[in-house]
C-alpha cells in the first residue's frame, strides 16, 4: 500500500487528533462532552489511536464455538423430540435442565454418537444419578455443571451441608476423573446486577475455591457459565479479560488449562414489553459471546440460534476471537477490566477467599451496590431499555407470561442469597397493575 | 491444599501490536475525515434516521465494484460541475455514498472505511478549499434489523430503515461512545486494505487514470 496514502496525507499523533477534536468542539469541554465513565470506573475515550496501544496476550481457543439449545425436561419423550428437531436445524450442543432424575434411554434416543456436546443443569444433587448418567454417556462430551458454591450463593443454603456437599462432589470427581463435573455459575452474579469487573473477579475467586479444595487437576474440567448482556464491547472484553486472568492464576499452580466458557443471554435487560426487542438483544449478545471467545453459545429459542448458525457459516475459517485482536478500543478495555478484576480477586483472597466473603455477606453487599446504582440509572432513564423506560410502544401487547416472576421465598438461609433481578421488573408490575 | 498467596500477581501489558499496517495511523489519526466527518459527530449531532422510501439503490455483491462505481459516478459529476464553473467544494457538498448493508459486520465496516479513504484521495486531487470536502457522507439502508449494528459501527451519517431497531443499538449497546470502535483489529485493517486496493485499481482502469 505504501505510497498510496503517504504521498498525500500525513500520519498524525493521538495528541494532534485530540487538538483537532477540541477545535470541532468549539469551546465545549473535551472531558465533559466526550468521555464516558462506566460503573466499572472505566473511562471510554471518543477515539483510540495506536499511540496509546496496550494489550494483554489472551489465550485463544482454537476450536470453533458450539451452538447450544437449552431445553427444560418436561417428559423424556417430548424433550427427546425437541432435541432431535434442534439438531436437525443445525444445533450441535444441547443443555438439559432437570428438576428430578430422568430416564436416559428415552431422553437420548437417536442422539448418541453424533458428536453432540451435552450440558446439564440439575436442580438437585445425587451421586448415584450423576454416576449413572456419566456411565451412560461415557463416549460423549458431557458437562454436568455442578456448582455447590453457586447453589449456596443462589439459595443461601448448601444442598445438605458444607461437608456433605464437598464430599459428594469429591466422590463424583473421583469416579469420573475425565468428566467435566464442576462449573462456576458466574451468570448468577451478572443476572443479579454485578458489573463486568465484578463478574470477572468473582468468577476467578469462586473457581479458586475449587482449586484450593481439589487441586489444579480439576482446572481443565470446570466450565464457566457466563451471562452476556448487550453492552457490546464490554461483553467481548469481559470474556477476554477472564481468559487472561484464569491463565495467569493457573500459572501460580504450574498448570495450563483452557477456560471453557459457556454463554447465555442475560436476564437483566429483558422486558415483557416488546418481545421482538428481546430477540434483538439476544442476537447482539450472541455476537459479543462469539467475538469474546465463548466456547458455547446457548439460547432457549431456535429463532435466535438460527442467526448464530448463519453467522458461523459466514465466518468460514475465521476465528471470531482472533478477529478482535489488536483492536485499539477492545484491547484497551480488556486490559482495564483485567487490571481492576485482579485487584478485587486479590482482596478476596487476602481476606480468606470467596466462601468467606459470601458468608460475611461482602460479595452480596458489593453486588447490591452496583445493582442499586444501575436501578437508579434505569429509573432516571440514563440506562435505557427501549420499550420499557424510553420509546414506549403502546400498541404492542405485553407478554407477561414470558418471564416467570423470580421467586423470593422467605425461608431461613445460612447466608444472604444472591437474587437475579431484571431492571424493568418494578416498572412492569406498575404497568400491569394500571392496566388491570 | 493450602490457600495460595496471590498478592504479587501482576498483569503483563504489551505495548506494541503484532502486526502494524503501514496506513493505520492515517486512518486512525487526523485527518479525522477518514473515520467519519467528525469524531464528535454522534455527540454533537445525533445521527439521522429516516423511513425507507422506494428509491432504488443499485445493489452490488462486491464491495470493490460498488466503490469503484461510486467513485466513477462522483468523478464524472464533479468534472461536469467544474466545467460549469462550480467550485469543487460546492460540487461535492451534495454527494453522498448510499449503500445497502447486507453483508457481515467486518465486510461492511471495511467497505465504509475504504470508501472514506478513497474519497479523500480522489477529492484531494481537485485541491478543495474546505477540509470537510474530503469527508464522505455515508447513508446506509438496511433491510433486516441486525444490519443497523454494522451501519452504526461503520460510522454512517444516516440510516434508512422501515423499523426502529436502530434505537436499541443507539440506546443499549454503548457502541456510539467511541468512533470507529473496531479500528486496529488486524483482521479489519487487512480487509480495509484489500477492498481499498481493489476498488482503486478498478476505478483507475475504468477512467484510464494513472
Amino acid at each position: 500500500m505504501g505510497d498510496f496514502i503517504t504521498n498525500e496525507f500525513e500520519t498524525s499523533s493521538a495528541a494532534a487528533w485530540k487538538q483537532k477534536i477540541q477545535f470541532e468542539l468549539n469551546g465545549a469541554d473535551f472531558n465533559e462532552t466526550l468521555l464516558t465513565k462506566t460503573n466499572e470506573g472505566i473511562t471510554i475515550k471518543p477515539f483510540y489511536h495506536s499511540d496509546d496501544f496496550v494489550k494483554l496476550n489472551i489465550p485463544t481457543s482454537k476450536e470453533s464455538f458450539k451452538i447450544c439449545n437449552k431445553i427444560i425436561i418436561t417428559s423424556e419423550n417430548e424433550t427427546n423430540l425437541n432435541a432431535i428437531s434442534a439438531i436437525n436445524k443445525g444445533v450441535n450442543s444441547l443443555k438439559f435442565e432437570a428438576s428430578k432424575p430422568f430416564n436416559p434411554d428415552v431422553l437420548f434416543k437417536n442422539l448418541l454418537n453424533k458428536n453432540i456436546v451435552f450440558h446439564f443443569q440439575l436442580r438437585f444433587i445425587s451421586e448415584e444419578f450423576i454416576n449413572k448418567i456419566a456411565k451412560f454417556l461415557k463416549n460423549e462430551t458431557v458437562f454436568f455443571n455442578i456448582d455447590i458454591i453457586g447453589n449456596l450463593a443462589k439459595t443461601g443454603n448448601w444442598y445438605t451441608s458444607l461437608n456433605n456437599d464437598f464430599k459428594s462432589i469429591e466422590n463424583i470427581i473421583q469416579l469420573n476423573l475425565n468428566s467435566n463435573i464442576l462449573s462456576v455459575n458466574v451468570n448468577l452474579y451478572q443476572n443479579a446486577g454485578a458489573n463486568t469487573v465484578q463478574q470477572v473477579a468473582y468468577a476467578l475467586a469462586h473457581a479458586n475455591e475449587y482449586l484450593t479444595r481439589f487441586g489444579e487437576k480439576i482446572a481443565n474440567h470446570i466450565q464457566f457459565n457466563f451471562a452476556t448482556g448487550s453492552n457490546y464491547f464490554f461483553e467481548i472484553a469481559k470474556i477476554r479479560a477472564f481468559r487472561y486472568l484464569w491463565n495467569l492464576i493457573l500459572n501460580e499452580y504450574n498448570c495450563k488449562a483452557e477456560a471453557k466458557i459457556f454463554s447465555e443471554p442475560s436476564l437483566r435487560n429483558k422486558t415483557i414489553f416488546d418481545l421482538d426487542r428481546n430477540l434483538l438483544r439476544i442476537n447482539t449478545e450472541n455476537l459479543s459471546a462469539a467475538f469474546g471467545g465463548a466456547n458455547t453459545i446457548s439460547n432457549n429459542t431456535l429463532d435466535t440460534l438460527n442467526k448464530v448458525i448463519h453467522f458461523k457459516k459466514d465466518l468460514g475459517s475465521n476465528n471470531p476471537q482472533e478477529m478482535v485482536n489488536d483492536s485499539y478500543f477492545i484491547e484497551s478495555i480488556t486490559k482495564q477490566i483485567a487490571e481492576k478484576a485482579l485487584l478485587i480477586f486479590k482482596e478476596i483472597e487476602k481476606s480468606g477467599g470467596f466462601l468467606n466473603q459470601l458468608k460475611e455477606g461482602t460479595i452480596q453487599r458489593k453486588i447490591t451496590e452496583n445493582t442499586k446504582k444501575e436501578q437508579v440509572q434505569f429509573n432516571n432513564s440514563e440506562l435505557v431499555l427501549v420499550g420499557a423506560n424510553k420509546y414506549k410502544n403502546n400498541n404492542k401487547t405485553i407478554d407477561s407470561k414470558s418471564f416467570k416472576t423470580i421467586e423470593r421465598k422467605k425461608h431461613k438461609t445460612l447466608i444472604i442469597p444472591i437474587i437475579p433481578k431484571r431492571l424493568s421488573e418494578k416498572l412492569e408490575q406498575k404497568q400491569l397493575k394500571n392496566e388491570a | 491444599m493450602k490457600r495460595k498467596d496471590f498478592s504479587k500477581l501482576k498483569i503483563e501489558v504489551q505495548n506494541s501490536k503484532d502486526k502494524h499496517f503501514e496506513y493505520e495511523d492515517y486512518i486512525a489519526g487526523a485527518p479525522p475525515f477518514l473515520r467519519g466527518i467528525h469524531t464528535t459527530m454522534y455527540i454533537q449531532t445525533p445521527f439521522k434516521t429516516t423511513n425507507l422510501n422506494n428509491t432504488p439503490i443499485s445493489e452490488n455483491n462486491f464491495s470493490e465494484i460498488e466503490l469503484a462505481n461510486f467513485l466513477t459516478e462522483s468523478f464524472n459529476t464533479i468534472k461536469n460541475s467544474l466545467q460549469e464553473n462550480i467550485s469543487i467544494d460546492k460540487a461535492v457538498s451534495k454527494i453522498y455514498f448510499q449503500t445497502i448493508i447486507d453483508k457481515n459486520q467486518f465486510d461492511e465496516i471495511a467497505k465504509f472505511r475504504a470508501a472514506r479513504l478513497l474519497w479523500a484521495k480522489m477529492i484531494n486531487g481537485f485541491n478543495p478549499k474546505k477540509q470537510e470536502s474530503l469527508a464522505l457522507k455515508i447513508a446506509s439502508v438496511i433491510n433486516t434489523s441486525e444490519h443497523a449494528l454494522s451501519a452504526i459501527l461503520g460510522g454512517c451519517q444516516s440510516l434508512a430503515s422501515n423499523e426502529t431497531t436502530h434505537l436499541f443499538f443507539e440506546e443499549e449497546t454503548g457502541i456510539l461512545n467511541t468512533i470507529d470502535p473496531w479500528a486496529g483489529s488486524t483482521y479489519l485493517e487487512k480487509r480495509t486494505e484489500e477492498i481499498t486496493n481493489k476498488a482503486w485499481a478498478i476505478f483507475k482502469k475504468e477512467n484510464k487514470l494513472n
